[in-house]
């Protein structure tokens, strides 16, 4: 039942959501990838980017991190932290944000590692160039020299699931786990 | 999981034993050089985890710890400490301030002359 669960961010150390063979449905916008894993491999915990110095009580522009975009066909599974003491939203794409709630984007800091030791709640997934953005909040009264982002997780390669197999899935006849790799501004009321 | 592996937790390094045989500002040494090769990936900061010395100058001195070489551009990074006459001083993690580098550290002392080598955790 596990490959059925809508969308896996599993307590523990990173485990790949889906395996060779596995359908998946990456979910981009409104827009639903229908794909086939046919190999995947880990990708070390790595500072993904730097986003520079911060003045003082200062919050960045959404910095395009392109370290974690993946090639065509490919999607990226990640989980990361902070290294330096900012706040820091994701956006994904860049006119996304992620972890939202109705009156709050909920910023991640240096804290996540004892919070979430596995960083689960962090998990994000990446389809093809569309990278995330992170934005830091600078909330100190000192400057920063640096705010540095650390993210690992999978790699994945697929390919273009047939039209029969897609049916299927939507019958409820085969397994899919779905990969959401955007954020969402809610549905419209 | 990775909180328990200390995520934030550097690689422990150390500078080498650095005899400072001249005084003053005029005269820092680099007592420990941050990795900063051109083709790494990341940027690497660290901070101090021990200072270990032999105060040599026949005189009680102060140790000044920072950044930037020479007048004008060597900056304290923590207040001075005191080393005293023919003895050995060994400041550990619990005595020093969790100050992060993210240049090379250097030194200077008000007497000369006094050994000094650091140990040194790096992040990033």
């Amino acid at each position: 039942m596990a490959d059925l669960y809508p969308h896996k961010s599993g307590l523990g150390l990173v485990e790949p959501v889906a395996l060779i063979n596995h359908n998946v449905c990456i979910l981009y916008g409104s827009v639903k990838n229908w794909r086939k894993v046919i190999f995947l491999e880990p990708i070390p915990f790595f500072q993904c980017l730097n986003i520079g110095a911060i003045a003082i009580q200062t919050t960045t522009p959404r910095t395009a991190c392109p370290n974690l975009a993946m090639l065509d066909g490919e999607f990226g599974q990640f989980r990361w932290f902070p290294m330096d003491n900012a706040q820091i939203r994701l956006f994904l794409p860049q006119t996304d944000g992620r972890f939202a709630l109705r009156n709050v984007q909920v910023p991640v800091d240096a804290t996540i590692t004892d919070r979430d030791p596995c960083l689960h709640l962090t998990e994000f997934f990446v389809w093809e160039d569309k990278s995330p953005a992170f934005e830091a909040m600078n909330i100190m009264d000192y400057a920063l020299t640096q705010c540095r982002i650390v993210a690992g997780g999978y790699r994945y390669v697929t390919v273009t699931l047939d039209k029969a197999s897609i049916s299927k899935i939507e019958a409820g006849q085969e397994a899919c786990t779905y990969v959401v790799a955007s954020g969402n501004a809610g549905v419209p009321r | 999981m990775l909180g328990v592996m200390q995520a934030r937790k550097g690689v422990r390094l150390q500078g080498a034993a650095v005899v400072m045989n001249l005084a003053g500002i005029a005269n820092t040494f680099t007592i420990f050089q941050l990795s900063n090769y051109a083709n790494q990936i990341g940027t690497k900061t660290f901070r101090i985890k021990r200072i270990k010395g032999l105060n040599a100058a026949l005189a009680n001195t102060l140790i000044h710890i920072g950044t930037g070489l020479g007048a004008g551009a060597f900056v304290d990074a923590m207040p001075p400490l005191l080393t005293i006459n023919g003895l050995n001083f060994d400041f550990a993690e619990f005595d020093l301030p969790e100050v992060e580098f993210a240049a090379d550290m250097t030194c200077y002392t008000v007497v000369a002359t006094v050994t000094i080598q650091v140990e040194v955790e790096e992040l990033g």
